[in-house]
């Protein structure tokens, strides 16, 4: 085996568009919960960055369709769903997001109605030329398989019926062939390009008196290819808008100027003409934010009648069932193909349970605790002097044997009315503690913490479960913990000589590369937009859980590495909804709906993204009940952590004490 | 500066909280060459009462120290372009033809488009871009936040098809720069990473962990990273102009290296009409940098006449 190539180097290379590694690398089993992407009707595909939705909607382009088809790979959509053209457009890059840099007329204020107007014209003029880049890119070598015929009379009716047709206001009359019909559209956008990058004075007059309506011209333009015979009439046409969210940073410029480029966007999807389907891929609470009015009106895009949603963090999330449960199979497909890809010498198709083989079953917590407290394991107990000396020798007696059982042992005796064990110290297995599962299984990890803590050692991150649980059904998540432990095997100097078949990842190479991937990931917080803020937030209650779960020598408390609010008090406080919905779209904090302990308010419990447990030395795992906080509590989080500088109760700075840090010499 | 045509200048620099904004200014003052200077001080969108402080200290010794005509600008990182080029219009409608411009604390987003208008300005005589380095930069982050991978204002290409050299220029935070060599179609392309040589410690490190970082979201081949002096101006430009096969072939610039890197890169795609991208950050630290080393002084307009011209 090439013992330099890591399989898992490039995080990013599933979602990347290079076209023969996505043949390659490209995992189907996504695409049955995302069917409707590959169906007629508007798609808003919702997902957390890394979860695998670039990847999804890269599918339907054309370059990729034709990669599979050089590669001789059976295209992974359904057949009766793979008569499609895609086309799309980028926001940022192709420069629509300009508009409004420059005012178009330099002697009037800018009117952000005109300019949704030139913004609509801009998209229809890109859109129709990239619609008809796609289907001559695909009806080169794919024209039998999709249904395309760009013979010289379709394409001369095709040419001669769009460009007479009234939605472009002459500005595209006398065009003869479908080249000069591509320059023109071209052209267009090349001007505005322009003008908005200060190259030229002004925009043309044929312009701005030819301003088209926002999807009419796409509209027309893919009738009028099937009237003339250019595509069949089965044929969809799916249009991507990428980087939608990213508009809003627009209202750094001018106010509202994001927020109403998106209401153009929705107005497209407001249309309910089956003729082209748009695909929106966006991030969970950012799409939810959003106002999704329709520009023109006061209404709003509803979900079902104007487009369906499609959640991949939904497909992907575990739930307390575990039914159609299918990142654990998601990921395998995908480590089996890097290394095949990448390995192709480690012979990994004879391989069904290549992950466990890779990773191994791992340890049991029982094992955990032995290899954590291996010299002086008494240390874990923290005896007082108020105990009998018979339970204090118990104890230590057990902590040598079984430390796990030991620390539970501890906790059980100082929870409510358990002290009676202390004067009548059980002799033979099993203990009182043993007997109850439950009360075990919940409180497993906070044991393992705090040994590891009386201990000063570290957790012990081993296994592929241990792996899933950090992942959190997020792929870029697993990817990444992939190259950093296999990073550590590739330094590891001990078994070189022995390199020739897969790797023997013990747990002294899993938990550094957890540790070194955990890191990575709080270290890059600040990476994200608002990342700043999230780090600061992130660090505190990190720590904050940390102290939590170590403190609780009782282990009253094993669910105190999250915290629960009441959904009501913290819609009322935009600022802090906002800035939690943004943690958790960037993939820092997780989500989730919250069923209390006792009837009451709904409430939305918040956790650490799990991948950066190990950094904070918390378990990955969420149990039992997490730590019910108020609005207020909360506000003072985000102050002493100095994500917000002021509270957004009093609006006053904390008050601290000043640090002069280091002073000058002069 | 006795060497230079000109005896008066118009200074142009930005006010920002960092001591270094005003050592070059202090210098033409105590020398008595500036007829006037504007300042822009520019607020980010996300900043504390901390960068308003060391912000109003700065501009406290501008008056204090300075000469009689001088004119701070209110500014918003994140503005339109339009405004920021109606401003630069507006001090060149008023300027001698003689300008110092001081990018030492100029973000990018502001100064690229500055110069681009100050080479356009058909009554220009002679223009020097200054820079000053710091004494030392903070240990913390320097900035975060960043904007998505987008073109700084007024530097995009019409005829861009995917088949442009990239040149990198390296430096301390390649933020949101990994994502963009990671999922931009960029496995395939020609890449040049413009390394800092020799940069001395702190910066080796720091430039190292850069090219690190994004190596885990791009294979880097050691024959793509370009060693420059990055004090030498003219060297980088010429690199420029080395690697993009003498000007024929496109390029596409990625400023994230040292300003006199990121300026050779703004005259360069002045000149050949190139896109230049970047991940602009909205949050800096406030203590980004401390004091002064030395200020470096670049002609780039003699008598009419453009040094770097392609």
């Amino acid at each position: 085996m090439d013992v330099k190539t890591n399989p898992f180097h490039e995080l990013y290379f599933t979602d990347s568009i290079d076209s023969n590694e996505f043949v390659r690398l490209f995992s189907d089993v996504l695409i049955k919960p995302s069917l409707p992407l590959f169906k007629p009707g508007n798609v808003v595909l919702k997902g957390l960055p890394g979860s695998g939705k670039t990847m999804m909607l890269n599918l339907l382009k054309p370059s990729i369709r034709l990669a599979y088809k050089r590669a001789n790979i059976t295209f992974p959509v359904p057949k009766q769903f793979s008569k499609f053209i895609g086309s799309g457009i980028n926001l940022i890059r192709s420069s629509i997001s300009d508009f409004g840099q420059r005012p178009i007329d330099q002697n009037k204020k800018t009117d952000l109605n005109e300019l949704s107007i030139y913004f609509g014209d801009f998209l229809n003029y890109w859109i129709v030329r990239d619609i008809l880049d796609s289907i001559q890119e695909l009806g080169e070598s794919m024209s039998d398989e999709i249904g395309i015929n760009l013979s010289e009379k379709t394409t001369r009716n095709f040419v001669e019926s769009l460009s007479n047709d009234d939605c472009w206001f002459g500005y595209l009359e006398k065009t003869k062939n479908l080249s000069e019909l591509k320059h023109k559209l071209r052209a267009r956008t090349n001007t505005y390009r322009s003008f908005l990058n200060f190259n030229i004075e002004e925009l043309p007059v044929e312009i701005k008196e030819s301003k088209t309506s926002i999807g009419m011209p796409i509209i027309n333009t893919v009738q009028k290819l099937r009237e003339s015979g250019v595509i069949d009439y089965d044929v969809q046409v799916f249009v991507r808008i990428d980087q939608y969210e990213e508009l809003t940073w627009l209202d750094f410029s001018f106010p509202e100027m994001g927020s109403t480029f998106q209401s153009a966007i929705h107005k497209l999807l407001a249309m309910r003409d089956s003729t082209v389907s748009f695909r929106i891929g966006t991030r969970p609470f950012d799409w939810q934010q959003g106002s999704q009015q329709i520009l023109g009106t006061s209404a709003q895009l509803e979900s079902q009648r104007n487009y369906i949603e499609v959640s991949i963090d939904e497909v992907l999330r575990r739930s307390e069932s575990q039914v159609g449960y299918i990142f654990p199979k998601f990921a395998e497909d995908i480590f089996n193909r890097r290394l095949q890809t990448f390995l192709p010498s480690s012979n990994v198709e004879s391989k069904p349970q290549l992950l466990n083989e890779v990773f191994g079953d791992g340890f049991s917590a029982t094992e955990k605790a032995k290899e954590i407290a291996k010299g002086s394991r008494e240390r874990i107990i923290s005896a007082r002097p108020t105990w009998p000396e018979s339970w204090t020798s118990f104890l230590k007696n057990l902590a040598n044997e079984d430390p796990m059982s030991a620390k539970l042992a501890e906790a059980w005796a100082l929870q409510k009315n358990k002290s009676s064990i202390m004067d009548e110290v059980p002799i033979n297995h099993p203990y009182p503690w043993e007997e109850k599962k439950y009360w075990v299984k919940e409180r497993t990890d906070q044991a393992l913490l705090q040994i590891a803590s009386r201990t000063r050692q570290g957790i012990i991150w081993y296994g592929r479960d241990d792996i899933f649980n950090l992942s959190g059904g997020n792929i870029l998540s697993f990817l990444s913990l992939c190259q950093h432990i296999w990073e550590v095997w590739m330094r590891d100097s001990r078994h070189v000589k022995v390199r020739s078949d897969l790797p023997e990842l013990d747990h002294y190479i899993q938990t550094l590369g957890v540790l070194e991937a955990s890191r990575k990931w709080f270290e890059n917080i600040g990476s994200a937009s608002a990342g700043k803020e999230i780090r600061l937030f992130i660090l505190f209650i990190g720590s904050l859980f940390y102290r939590n779960l170590t403190d609780d020598e009782r282990m009253s408390y094993p669910g105190w590495n999250g915290f629960s609010v009441v959904i009501e008090e913290l819609e009322s406080n935009p600022k802090i909804d906002k800035f939690l919905k943004d943690a958790a779209d960037r993939g820092y904090l997780v989500f989730r709906q919250h069923t209390p302990k006792n009837k009451g308010n709904v409430r939305s419990k918040w956790y650490l993204n799990p991948i950066l447990s190990p950094y904070f030395k918390i378990p990955a795992i969420h149990t039992k009940e997490p730590m019910y906080i108020t609005i207020q509590t909360l506000d003072e989080w985000l102050t002493k952590s100095k994500a917000f500088e002021f509270s957004t109760f009093t609006k006053t700075k904390r008050s601290e004490r000043k640090d002069p840090g280091q002073q000058t010499l002069f | 500066m006795k060497r230079y045509p000109a005896n008066k200048w118009d200074f142009l620099g930005c006010v920002a909280t960092e001591e270094r904004c005003l050592s070059a200014y202090n210098f033409l003052v105590s020398n008595n060459l500036l007829l006037g200077a504007t300042f822009y001080e520019i607020v980010d969108p996300f900043e504390t009462s901390e960068h308003g402080q060391m912000r109003d200290r700065n501009r406290s010794k501008l008056s204090e120290e300075g000469i009689e005509n001088i004119n701070i600008e209110d500014h918003k990182l994140l503005e339109s372009s339009n405004v920021i080029i109606s401003s630069i219009l507006t001090f060149l409608s008023k300027s001698s033809g003689n300008i110092i411009l001081d990018i030492s604390c100029f973000p990018k987003r502001f100064f690229f488009p500055i110069i681009k208008f100050i080479l356009r300005n058909s009554q220009l005589s002679n223009f020097l871009v200054v820079y000053s380095g710091p004494h030392s930069y903070s240990q913390d982050r320097l900035s975060d936040n960043p904007q998505p991978w987008m073109n700084i204002p007024t530097f995009i290409s019409d005829e861009e098809d995917g088949n442009e050299v990239s040149i990198v220029g390296l430096g301390f935070m390649p933020l949101g720069l990994p994502d963009v060599l990671g999922t931009d179609n960029s496995q395939g392309k020609r890449f040049y990473f413009m390394f800092s040589f020799p940069p001395g410690p702190p910066f080796t490190q720091r430039t190292w962990a850069f090219i690190r970082e994004i190596s885990n979201y791009r294979k880097i081949d050691t024959r793509e990273l370009i060693r420059v002096d990055s004090s030498s101006l003219p060297e980088m430009f010429d690199k420029i102009h080395a690697l993009t096969n003498n000007g024929l072939d496109k390029a596409i610039f990625a400023p994230f290296g040292p300003k006199p890197m990121s300026l050779a890169m703004c005259l360069y795609a002045c000149q050949s009409k190139s896109a230049v991208y970047y991940t602009q950050p909205t949050s800096y630290n406030p203590l980004y940098s401390s004091g002064t080393s030395t200020t470096l002084a670049y002609c780039i307009v003699i008598n009419q006449r453009n040094l770097y011209q392609l």
